[in-house]
């Protein structure tokens, strides 16, 4: 009977989240007028709102499952030998099913936000749910008139569907846009919070820590998405890059500047009460800019790898766009009055000033990707349509990314409201030295060990601007190491004054402290500083890794079996291919493929007289799409360099193929600065709370978070990989598969993966038995 | 005894610390129930125990059927069930919220508590105590000179302690306004006040317990 009606069952499903949030929205409104019990009914909405959501998903996944082909989108992005994974992931592989999960992830971030808003800011809440209510129903809007992931094919049912896209069936496509889309969705609690401080009035500095963590929350996410689909992009795209500054990753960075610059100025407003009308512009752009990427991404307007089915969908979005930025810029003006700073900057030299500049070099680099991006619909206002491409991207943005790193590097440097002469002086003694020394050695052994500290680059432009950009980008190289060493010195002295001073401090109350105890005590008191330190850190590692692409090398070379080419240190010898399922050489499992048919290309690496095995570059040929075959990297990864390979072409009969070598130093830097990045994010959002007072239940769920990152790491690395390599000495074996090693590029997501489960542990973990001061219904601070 | 009469007049400051909102049904009620007049208690089948352990135990029982038969029979069913949860869990809370609503739910503990929002110079003092430890930190780590030290910090104590002030005044009335409430309500339900017990009975400990906990 249900799976008679189902598709009609699931429209009828969505058009009931769209009464419940209205619903709830309405209740919400009555409750802004100080009625607890109406507050109570609004709270209770909200949550069987996201309930229905969630019932809504599930439906979806259901029809995936049990191959409903009836419904248009399970027939469009999934097929009957696609695996029960797979058919999961199919849920947000198209349009119509990604907003419905960007619902359900909308949903989870309403029930924590609710469930966590008990007890607190209770004049605000109403207004934080009514706002969420309405971002839902706008989504409920959407797929009933627009993208209704249940809407059934005009043909009937079909015998099979057509499977998802290739390129998606990777496992870094798996996780890669629901952490993207949880970084964007998050943006939308700390919006709905400005909105609630606007229209209560409530615009003191309590709200905004509250909402710091929440923005901090949604940050992690934005970057695990972004450093997750620049992973994706080069494991699975095989240009041999990461980033391609397509619109569409443009839109998923966007925000993350924005979120940054917020971050950083909220703390500003904090300790002195300034930069109050930047913050809520900052919380509101940054949500606009989510909703601004998914429409860039949705609406087909700029041409993308990325993009969506051509649909009215951008209609909705534009509409949905003018209602944020009318709201948020009327209540913005409405409160002007109550948004005026109580302080202002005292001197330069301070940190509160380091900040604005900060914070205005991240919208200035956000504002140049913006305006970039766009041009190409922009310029067909003039009737003419201009492309901007990588390199465009290259240039300009490496002056604003070095500027942004130095003062990354600058502001700890000095404290709040002014810095002395003397404390200045004091600061900047060890990280100006490693600074020299640096772009000293980098200049006398660069060039040695194949990393030359200056890179000459030709003129981009005729006239001064194309000579600056041209001597920027030459020296960008030495700098960029430079300014790492720099602010690694700054962190390293930072956190060696942190422990001077515990153990000073310990040492007057006569309970001296080891280094390791001051070191490990002093995260623990002081997370936020200390996370956000280690955040920097891991934006050094991954400065480290994109200014390896100065040294890149790239060969194009046809070859036959027998020869071999040289590539920097690696020597590769072309083994020849073979085709699978079919070869005696293939693995059981390639044997077992039936949806696809595999051509490698074997070749055996060595590296300055080192065995380091074999590599298998290769195209797969979907039975679903048998004229595009897709291109799978094969990789040898190391710390200081990658050897990268791609198939161009073969000939079947000859064995003669095209291949394309990559040799990228430094990459792994940037996915271990991203695993770094993580860790501090998770530091920084660690509840402050100490273990003696988390009650039982409170390490149950810890405990259960940890163990579910533990599972899904296991998954992961149990999960199939593309990115054929074997670093291991091979004589007297067979041609390995996939599954004979897991290369180091492997163990990187089960790591992230279990970080990710430590998070989840700490936010399960948050809600402790906490003494409640009875006065005001509030946690004691 | 005395500590959950002093918990009891705490909460009770609550009330009092709110801006005086025009009366409301809601809080009419709660004055009803507070002092016990009018509605007769209902006699409830679900004791608050049995239902805190349904709250726990159904989700746990819901997800180990659904994963029982995801293994017995396969994705579509475990996701059949677990749908078939979430509808539940939808229509709980619907009927939840409307009763909310419509008065048909008493008045819960957080919904009294929440007639007493934080005030705003409440919210002030937390944002000055947080500057003072992070002026602390700033001090132990060299980066604030002992003159902008000193005078940041009196500034930020002076206004912490103004603001403390301001806080205790506006408690004051209140707080004897509940303890009187709390004496005439022990006095009606019988209880002798806590105040007028002897604490010289050795077979008692209560009194010195609650005061360690008061």
């Amino acid at each position: 009977m249900l799976w008679q009606s189902l598709p009609e069952f699931g429209t009828g499903v969505l058009y009931a989240i769209l009464v419940a949030a209205a619903y709830t929205f309405a209740v919400s409104l009555a409750a802004g007028r100080g009625r607890p019990r109406l507050l109570t009914a609004a709270r209770l909405g909200a949550y069987a709102t996201s309930a229905l959501v969630l019932f809504g998903v599930l439906l979806l996944a259901y029809a995936f499952q049990t191959h409903d082909f009836r419904i248009r989108y399970v027939s469009h992005y999934s097929d009957r030998s696609m695996s029960t994974t797979y058919l999961l992931t199919s849920l947000w592989g198209g349009q119509d099913g990604s907003l419905l999960w960007w619902s359900l992830l909308l949903s989870i971030y309403t029930t924590a936000a609710v469930a966590w808003l008990k007890g607190r800011y209770r004049e605000l809440q109403p207004f934080i749910i009514a706002t969420l209510m309405v971002i839902v129903a706008f989504f409920a809007v959407l797929m009933l008139f627009s993208a209704n992931p249940f809407e059934t094919n005009i043909a009937g049912a079909r015998p099979d569907g057509e499977g998802l896209n290739p390129l998606l069936q990777n496992y870094w496509m798996i996780i890669h846009p629901p952490a993207l889309y949880t970084g964007f969705v998050g943006c939308s609690v700390p919006f709905a919070f400005c909105v609630a401080a606007l229209v209560t009035g409530r615009l003191d500095n309590e709200w905004i820590v509250a909402t710091r963590k929440w923005m901090l929350f949604a940050f992690l996410f934005l970057s695990i998405g972004n450093v997750l689909g620049m992973r994706w992009a080069y494991e699975e795209l095989g240009w041999g890059g990461y980033w391609a500054w397509d619109p569409v990753e443009n839109a998923a960075c966007l925000p993350w500047f924005t979120a940054a610059a917020y971050v950083h100025s909220t703390m500003i407003q904090e300790r002195r009460n300034m930069l109050k009308v930047w913050n809520v512009f900052l919380i509101c752009f940054t949500f606009f800019l989510t909703i601004f990427g998914t429409f860039l991404t949705r609406s087909g307007i700029i041409s993308s790898v990325h993009s969506f089915a051509q649909s009215d969908i951008g209609t909705y979005f534009l509409y949905f766009m003018g209602l944020i930025a009318a709201t948020s810029l009327g209540l913005i003006v409405w409160r002007l009055p109550l948004l005026r700073a109580k302080s202002e900057i005292e001197t330069v030299a301070s940190r509160e000033a380091m900040f604005v500049v900060n914070n205005w070099a991240l919208l200035g680099a956000m504002t140049f990707i913006l305006i970039a991006t766009m041009f190409p619909k922009l310029s067909e206002l003039w009737n003419e349509t201009v492309t901007v491409g990588p390199p465009f991207f290259n240039r300009w943005l490496a002056p604003i990314g070095l500027i942004i790193f130095a003062l990354m590097g600058l502001a700890p440097l000095f404290g709040w409201r002014k810095t002395s002469p003397g404390a200045l002086k004091q600061a900047f003694k060890w990280p100006l030295v490693a600074f020299v020394v640096a772009a000293g050695l980098h200049v006398a052994l660069g060039a040695g060990l194949g990393y030359p500290a200056i890179v000459p680059r030709d003129p981009f432009y005729p006239g001064v601007v194309g000579l600056i950009l041209q001597k920027v980008g030459s020296l960008a190289p030495v700098v960029t190491i430079a300014l790492a060493a720099f602010n690694v010195a700054v962190i390293v002295q930072e956190f060696q004054r942190g422990v001077s001073a515990r153990r000073r401090s310990a040492d007057k109350r006569g309970e001296p402290e080891g280094a390791l105890g001051a070191l490990v005590n002093l995260i623990a008191k002081n997370r936020r500083r200390y996370g956000g330190y280690i955040v920097h850190l891991g934006i050094v590692g991954m400065f480290i890794g994109f200014v390896g692409s100065a040294w890149n090398l790239e060969r194009e070379v046809t070859m036959t079996p027998g020869q071999t080419h040289e590539i920097g240190d690696f020597k590769l010898e072309y083994l020849g291919t073979r085709m699978c399922p079919g070869n005696p050489k293939c693995s059981a499992e390639e044997q077992a493929d039936l949806n696809k048919r595999m051509l490698f290309a074997d070749f055996h690496v060595m590296r300055a007289g080192h065995d380091l095995g074999l590599i298998h570059p290769a195209k797969f040929f979907y039975a679903k799409n048998p004229d595009g075959p897709t291109t799978e990297v094969s990789l040898l990864q190391s710390l200081r360099q990658d050897l990268y390979t791609v198939i161009g072409t073969i000939d079947p009969q000859s064995k003669r193929g095209t291949f394309r070598f990559h040799v990228n130093p430094l990459v792994m830097w940037i996915w271990s600065g991203g695993i770094v990045l993580i860790l501090g994010a998770c530091i920084s959002l660690w509840p402050e709370v100490a273990f003696g007072e988390l009650g039982a239940w409170s390490y149950v769920r810890a405990g259960a978070g940890v163990a579910a990152g533990a599972a899904f790491s296991l998954w992961l690395a149990m999960s199939p990989s593309y990115a054929y390599a074997n670093p291991r000495p091979t004589a007297n074996r067979p041609v390995p598969h996939a599954r004979a090693e897991i290369p180091l590029s492997r163990s990187l997501p089960p790591l992230g993966a279990t970080l990710l489960g430590l998070g989840l542990g700490a936010v399960l973990s948050t809600r402790r038995r906490r003494p409640l001061d009875v006065r005001h219904g509030q946690p004691r601070v | 005894m005395l500590d959950t009469v002093s918990r009891v007049s705490e909460e009770a400051k609550v009330e009092a610390l709110a801006p005086e909102p025009p009366p409301t049904p809601d809080a009419a009620e709660a004055q009803e129930v507070a002092a016990g007049e009018k509605r007769p208690v209902p006699v409830d089948v679900f004791s608050p125990r049995l239902i805190s352990t349904l709250r726990t135990g159904l989700p746990i029982v819901w997800l180990a059927a659904a994963a029982l038969a995801g293994l017995l029979s396969g994705a579509p069913l475990l996701l059949l069930i677990l749908a078939a949860g979430a509808l539940a869990l939808v229509l709980t809370l619907m009927w939840s919220s409307v009763q909310s609503l419509t008065g048909g739910a008493p008045l819960g503990f957080e919904e009294a508590l929440g007639m007493g929002a934080p005030s705003r110079v409440e919210e002030e003092k937390r944002a000055v105590l947080r500057a003072l430890k992070d002026l602390e930190y700033e001090r132990s780590v060299g980066k604030i000179s002992p003159e902008d030290y000193a005078e940041l910090s009196a500034r930020y104590r002076a206004e912490a302690k103004r603001l403390m002030q301001s806080l205790d005044a506006a408690l004051g009335p209140a707080r004897e306004e509940v303890e009187r409430a709390i004496e005439e309500r022990l006095a009606r339900l019988g209880v002798e006040p806590p105040s007028a017990k002897p604490a010289e009975n050795p077979a008692d400990p209560r009194p010195e317990s609650s005061e360690k906990t008061s």
